[in-house]
């Protein structure tokens, strides 16, 4: 799960006003913290490689341009950015239409598995979960990656989208129940049938 | 029994965290560029402040004091032992008693540096 914890908001906060100090080495560890999780956030969400890599530098660039202005205290920088990410995705959602999530593989095993069955299983379970989130409406994904992916408390979700606390819980738990029912189907081919 | 649970949607949930998309070399240099292209130039220090740091500061400007405190004193009363140079200069007295030069002229001394040269 993703350290959404205070000491890390002070750190990027930290981190953005030493950048707009000039300091061009925070803009190097701000990059490697945020960026991985916006990119990743934008591709679940898009299902589009080249998409989520426009989002997430796009969504930088309002970082940077904002770093001057930045007051600490006011925002966490995560969930600054995120709303940022969430609300260019569904910017980009809108303008495909309903039912056009793209299906870019996601699935990319970053740490060597011990085994290549295990390896090829956890490849097979993400791309599993990416293609039936890509079948959900566009809230209800957005609100299950930052829940179970992201790892974001739901009063910061209910920031990043713009809703109230009750309504993400609305979202996640129709959104859980959706995936399930569109995943029930292969579970054993994914592997659960003794777990 | 075929339900996807709450464990086996966990399964799947814990195997995208692990397995986050890797970002690619040139997400990476855009991003760092664009972050270049808009960083604020640091402020720029005012002239006073720039020549306070490079004198060091309080501790460098102290021992600068002294040392050229010191000096002064020394040339207006010099300790015992050492030739009066100051007073030597202004006057331009030089006695034998001070430093003794034997033979030696004091104004052909002087002039060992050219400074009574005149022009032809």
């Amino acid at each position: 799960m993703q350290d959404l914890s205070d000491e890390q908001h002070d750190a990027d906060a930290e981190l953005l006003q030493r950048y707009a100090s000039g300091d061009a080495a925070a803009a190097r560890l701000l990059t490697a913290r945020l960026v991985p999780r916006i990119h990743g956030h934008a591709l679940r969400v898009l299902g589009d490689r080249a998409e989520a890599e426009d989002v997430a530098q796009e969504a930088m660039l309002r970082l940077w341009r904002q770093a001057p202005k930045w007051r600490t205290g006011e925002a966490k920088v995560t969930t600054w950015v995120y709303r940022v990410v969430a609300n260019l995705c569904t910017d980009r959602l809108r303008r495909r239409g309903a039912g056009a999530t793209g299906l870019d593989d996601v699935a990319e095993p970053a740490d060597p598995a011990p085994g290549a069955a295990q390896k090829m299983q956890q490849a097979a379970r993400v791309d599993a979960l990416q293609q039936a989130l890509a079948s959900l409406p566009d809230r209800q994904r957005q609100a299950v990656v930052l829940r179970h992916i992201d790892g974001m408390a739901n009063p910061e979700i209910a920031e990043v989208l713009g809703i109230g606390v009750e309504a993400v819980e609305s979202l996640t738990a129709r959104g859980k129940r959706a995936l399930a029912a569109q995943l029930s189907a292969q579970r054993d081919a994914l592997g659960f049938e003794n777990e | 029994m075929n339900d996807f649970d709450d464990d086996a949607l966990e399964g799947l949930f814990a195997a995208a965290r692990a397995n986050p998309p890797q970002v690619s070399a040139d997400l990476q240099a855009r991003v760092l560029a664009d972050a270049q292209a808009h960083m604020p130039k640091a402020p720029r220090q005012p002239w006073h402040r720039a020549l306070w740091q490079l004198l060091g500061g309080p501790a460098g400007l102290s021992g600068l004091a002294t040392a050229a405190a010191v000096g002064v004193w020394i040339g207006v009363a010099p300790p015992e032992g050492l030739p009066d140079l100051a007073g030597q200069v202004v006057s331009n007295s030089w006695p034998d008693a001070t430093i003794d030069l034997g033979e030696t002229d004091t104004a052909a001394d002087w002039g060992g540096y050219g400074w009574d040269m005149e022009e032809s």
